[in-house]
């Protein structure tokens, strides 16, 4: 029979087709990894990310899982592959030349670290933020007890300025407790024993004189707390928190004068102490006017997303020395200083309120 | 009362006072310092812009620096180990010889001796010179902008005739052991939107420290392919369509559609890089995708000829 050659290019064509669709099928082909804790089951590791670095080390890519097991050198260990996972570094005090794993998709490499732990109290079950140079760095929630610890790694060797601040249960922000730091090549400093201020409210924005205002407000659980009202002089009293953290007095306002007053609270727990937080106002006068259950808009947030950040922050220097539109007025009276331009007042007002 | 009696009152008092309230006025101090006061025509010298908060909390400054022009000249700045995180005037030369500057320290400083920032001048002759600040603003950390006093001190140099034969010396201390092989600190760009700049556009913005030498620029690519591809086909005329640009924070964004990967990076005045990435917030679906039309178009071609040849046996 002869041999029909259109359909002979036919057969090698779908021959070469077949044999690349299975080759390329081929590569993708996975197998399962363990390890004592886990199991992954036909995993694929691509290429990917960008890069990591440290001072001593530059990872161009991360690593496909070709071969897996470890590679060491000098001053790396590579753990290749889905059999290593990521896990805490133990933090050592004051430890020079302290070495943490640190690991990326496929890869693992132990590098020779330059970092800065953090401890202390703050709110109960609560949300702690750490700013590195008004750049959120970490965020983590502290324990029922209101502790909470945080290790920041691979920084670089230099003067830095720490903001950490708390957030309560109706997500209000604490005043930030702010402390320059050096840190040196190899080190891991620890800055330990940070006590956050408690955050403070009040149920009336204006008071009978005589009746009693409410001044409460969320600290460290079981915590000793002192509740300053300024008038001509200070009046002092205590309380103390609940297992939630949560405080309450109720202040007996027939020794204040009429007129505005604050309010502030610091508090205290096994010979650690808070400074005071930030005040909340009221005025006793001639009736009750009750604070509104409303979530307050936060001051220098101008993009309304909850934040003072670095938007917020681009925002306002667009405008900086410019007329600024109608529709911006609005926005800078309510929430910068409201004096119709943008200069450094509304800039320190914006740092003050900054969430990171 | 003798007329004695009453000078010593006046002076006992004129004490009191200056104890209990002069002495007692804090006042931020500004001020410059630099390891290095005499040099030679020619030289460079790196000079430091310092603050005491004298234990108030400031968040805010700016200022203005004056320098004689005859005998300076000013060739950058560095801020690699300053206390202002994010400046609303770089340092900047004025067209009246002056720098001027201004940024925000969120949370605030209450050491007392913070780097604001540091010059590098060129000397151009010889002479005697004093480096001094003008229109300084310190505010307070206290949700108001209120204002607190600043006191400044100068800085005096001088300039000595070049030695026959000498070499141009540099005198920095900004870069530890004179070598800078650190990478920009770790940063996270962020998208925003507001109806008050860019009509509403999506912007990013980005802002890293160099603990070191400091920023020099940053460099950004939109591009919808992630960019490793790049290196292991330098040859696909694609990648080559998005380069990188250099670029400043806000940065408003190309792809409005926010579909693509946007690299910034940051890179210090030694020349080190840092790149960070941000996801596309609305990646593209795997129908958008052309290849993954290839790829069905291939299988359809290979099913139907299988098909076909089954069919003819």
């Amino acid at each position: 029979m002869p041999t029909n050659p259109k359909r002979t290019i036919t057969n090698k064509f779908v021959a070469i087709c077949v044999f690349l669709f299975v080759a390329i099928s081929g590569l993708a082909e996975a197998e399962d990894y363990t390890s004592p804790s886990f199991i992954i089951r036909a995993s694929v590791v691509s290429e990917g990310g960008s890069y990591s670095s440290s001072t001593n080390f530059q990872l161009q890519n991360s690593l496909g899982e070709t071969v897996i097991g470890i590679n060491s050198g000098l001053n790396f260990q590579q753990l290749a592959g889905f059999l290593y996972w990521w896990w805490p570094s133990t933090a050592t005090s004051e430890t020079p030349s302290a070495t943490v794993q640190v690991s990326g998709g496929g890869g693992t490499i132990s590098v020779i670290t330059t970092g800065a732990n953090f401890s202390g109290r703050a709110y109960p079950l609560k949300k702690v933020t750490i700013l590195k140079d008004g750049q959120i760095a970490a965020t983590t929630i502290a324990g029922p007890d209101s502790n909470f610890s945080v290790s920041l790694t691979g920084l670089s060797a230099g003067n830095y300025n720490f903001s950490i601040y708390g957030e309560d249960n109706q997500d209000r922000h604490s005043s930030f407790f702010t402390f320059p730091l050096l840190i040196t090549q190899g080190a891991v400093a620890t800055v330990s024993g940070i006590f956050i201020s408690p955050i403070v409210g009040v149920d009336k924005l204006e008071v009978k004189k005589g009746d009693d205002i409410a001044i409460f407000g969320q600290t460290a659980a079981n915590a000793n707390v002192t509740v300053q009202v300024n008038s001509d002089e200070p009046f002092f009293a205590k309380t103390k928190s609940d297992k939630d953290g949560v405080y309450l007095y109720n202040f007996d306002t027939s020794i204040l004068e009429n007129g505005q007053h604050l309010a502030k609270s610091k508090a205290g727990l096994n010979e650690e102490a808070s400074s005071f937080g930030k005040t909340v106002s009221f005025d006793v006068g001639a009736k009750n006017v009750f604070a509104e259950v409303k979530k307050d808009f936060l001051k220098g947030d101008l993009n309304e997303d909850g934040r003072v950040n670095l938007i917020d922050f681009s925002i306002a220097a667009y405008w900086h020395k410019r007329s600024i539109s109608d529709s911006f007025k609005l926005l800078e009276s309510t929430r910068l200083s409201g004096d119709n331009k943008v200069d450094l007042i509304d800039f320190s007002i914006m740092a003050y309120f900054w969430t990171g | 009362m003798t007329k004695t009696s009453k000078l010593k009152i006046v002076f006992l008092l004129s004490i009191f006072y200056f104890l209990f309230f002069v002495a007692s006025t804090k006042a931020a101090e500004i001020y410059l310092e630099s390891p290095f006061s005499e040099f030679m025509a020619g030289d460079r010298f790196e000079v430091g812009f310092y603050i005491n908060a004298e234990g108030e909390e400031i968040n805010a400054l700016s200022g203005k620096v004056v320098f004689p022009n005859n005998l300076l000249e000013f060739k950058e700045f560095r801020d690699g180990s300053g206390i202002v995180n994010f400046w609303i005037e770089k340092p900047n030369i004025q067209s009246d010889g002056g720098i001027v500057f201004s940024g925000i320290i969120p949370g605030g400083y209450n050491g007392e001796k913070g780097l604001i920032f540091s010059a590098i001048f060129q000397l151009k002759q010889e002479g005697e010179g004093t480096i001094s600040f003008s229109g300084i603003k310190v505010l307070l950390n206290d949700g108001q902008g209120s204002e607190t006093t600043a006191t400044t001190s100068d800085f005096k140099f001088l300039i000595l005739k070049k030695a026959e034969g000498a070499a141009n010396r540099v005198f920095v201390f900004s870069i530890r052991d004179g070598k800078d092989d650190e990478l920009p600190e770790d940063f996270k760009p962020e998208i925003g939107r507001s109806s008050e700049i860019f009509e509403g556009r999506y912007f990013l913005v980005f802002a890293t420290q160099d603990k070191n030498s400091g920023i020099a620029r940053y460099e950004i690519r939109e591009i919808k392919r992630w960019i490793g591809l790049e290196n292991l086909l330098p040859f696909v005329k694609y990648f080559r369509r998005y380069p990188w640009i250099i670029a400043e924070s806000p940065y408003l964004l190309k792809d409005q559609k926010l579909k693509s990967y946007i690299y910034v990076k940051a890179v210090d005045k030694s020349g080190n890089e840092r790149i960070a990435v941000v996801e596309p917030r609305y990646p593209t679906r795997w129908y958008e995708k052309s290849l993954v039309w290839v790829i069905i178009l291939m299988t359809g071609i290979i099913a139907y000829l299988i098909w076909v040849k089954l069919k003819n046996k």
